[in-house]
């Protein structure tokens, strides 16, 4: 079976290269004992590492050839944009640049939401039964009750999502960096859509859904 | 804005000219390519001396000058649809002296090969750490993003690469 734990998947770089902290170290190797399939891949990725790593530095071309090669500075005849057209264009520049930028956020915002999304494999569950599922594929709803941005420098963002009759009872969401979720606010209800696992690291030892695939925010 | 003297655009280039080289060549594919990619990067460096000033590391200025050029280039490719010469003509046979024609081996040149089979962004990032040995924080601060998407994108760039390079390996 394929493994899911594309959180561990894009640290094994880290681990390969001894660029790991300890607590990714202990993770990586714990999934290795039980997973042969990453195992594979680890090795793989290693042998792409070293052929990589083979290849020979090329020197650059003497600098004389470099400089023969610039137009001369003394040919460029030095063009003086008066101050009133500078304010002018920069500030049309960054007129542009905002209505751009927030055309382009609507319209990739309006088609992620009219995306098809194929909840087939997902089980929906009680966020206190996650610790007891095997179902890597699940659906948990509840409320936000803790938002924390990029704490462990892996440029993640986790959220906690606890049982509205029970705040007892939580899972820890994380969100990968540059994936399409985005971190709901402390208090909103949410449904979760993600991949089920728990982190037995001492300072943890918590049920996460890790990664999120996509968040819903319910009214 | 003030410009790079030649003997400060000198300096730079003994240090940075060689490994911005090797970066142009693995990512455009061609060492006519990358000479130019080199000319014009130096070339943007030395006509802008106050960002020089601004920046804490000039190296990382100089990569950054160096990854944006890369990219803009093979955007520009792709847009033309143009097919660089040594994609129908064979590695390395638009290099223009024998010792170029000879700086990459064998093997090399199919590993140089396969890296062109990455996208643009799992290219640059895989010749930064292990062509260039670049650390992690380094490349992140040259890319403008975390260590974990560098790690990230390693990690599909070597995935992708032992897939092309399997048969060559296993044989």
């Amino acid at each position: 079976m394929t493994c899911l734990r594309i959180d561990l998947h894009r640290l094994f770089p880290l681990y390969l290269d001894g660029a790991a902290s300890p607590s990714i170290s202990h993770r990586v190797e714990k999934h290795l004992l039980d997973c042969s399939g990453c195992r594979t891949r680890l090795v793989r990725m290693r042998e792409a590492k070293n052929l990589l790593g083979e290849l020979p530095a090329i020197d650059a071309p003497p600098f004389e050839r470099l400089t023969a090669r610039m137009p001369s500075r003394a040919r460029r005849v030095p063009f003086v944009i008066p101050s009133f057209v500078r304010h002018f264009a920069a500030d049309a520049l960054v007129a542009t640049a905002l209505f751009l930028g927030f055309t382009l956020l609507y319209t990739h915002t309006a088609s992620a939401r009219n995306r098809p999304f194929d909840s087939s494999s997902f089980r929906a569950l009680a966020i206190r039964a996650v610790a007891n599922t095997h179902d890597p594929h699940v659906i948990v709803q509840g409320v936000v009750s803790e938002v924390d941005a990029d704490d462990d420098h892996e440029g993640s963002h986790r959220f906690r999502l606890s049982d509205s009759k029970d705040q007892k009872a939580f899972v820890v969401c994380e969100i990968l960096d540059g994936d399409t979720p985005r971190v709901p606010k402390a208090g909103s209800r949410v449904r979760v859509w993600g991949v089920s696992r728990y982190d037995a690291s001492p300072e943890h030892e918590w049920s996460e859904i890790h990664p999120v695939l996509r968040v819903e925010v319910l009214p | 804005m003030q410009s790079l003297s030649t003997d400060e655009l000198r300096e730079l280039y003994d240090e940075y000219g060689s490994r911005i080289h090797t970066l142009a060549r693995y990512t455009l594919g061609s060492d006519v390519a990358a000479e130019d990619a080199v000319q014009t990067v130096f070339l943007k460096a030395a006509e802008s001396r106050a960002n020089f000033r601004r920046e804490s590391s000039p190296g990382t200025w100089l990569w950054r000058i160096a990854v944006n050029h890369c990219n803009d280039e093979l955007r520009r490719r792709r847009r033309s649809e143009e097919v660089p010469l040594d994609a129908i003509l064979g590695w390395a046979d638009d290099a223009d002296t024998p010792e170029q024609r000879h700086s990459v081996k064998q093997i090399d040149k199919i590993v140089a090969r396969a890296l062109l089979e990455l996208s643009p962004k799992l290219r640059t990032v895989a010749v930064l750490r292990y062509v260039e040995e670049m650390q992690y924080d380094e490349i992140a601060e040259v890319l403008g993003c975390s260590i974990g998407t560098v790690s990230s994108r390693i990690a599909r760039a070597l995935e992708r690469l032992e897939k092309v390079l399997r048969p060559i390996v296993r044989s």
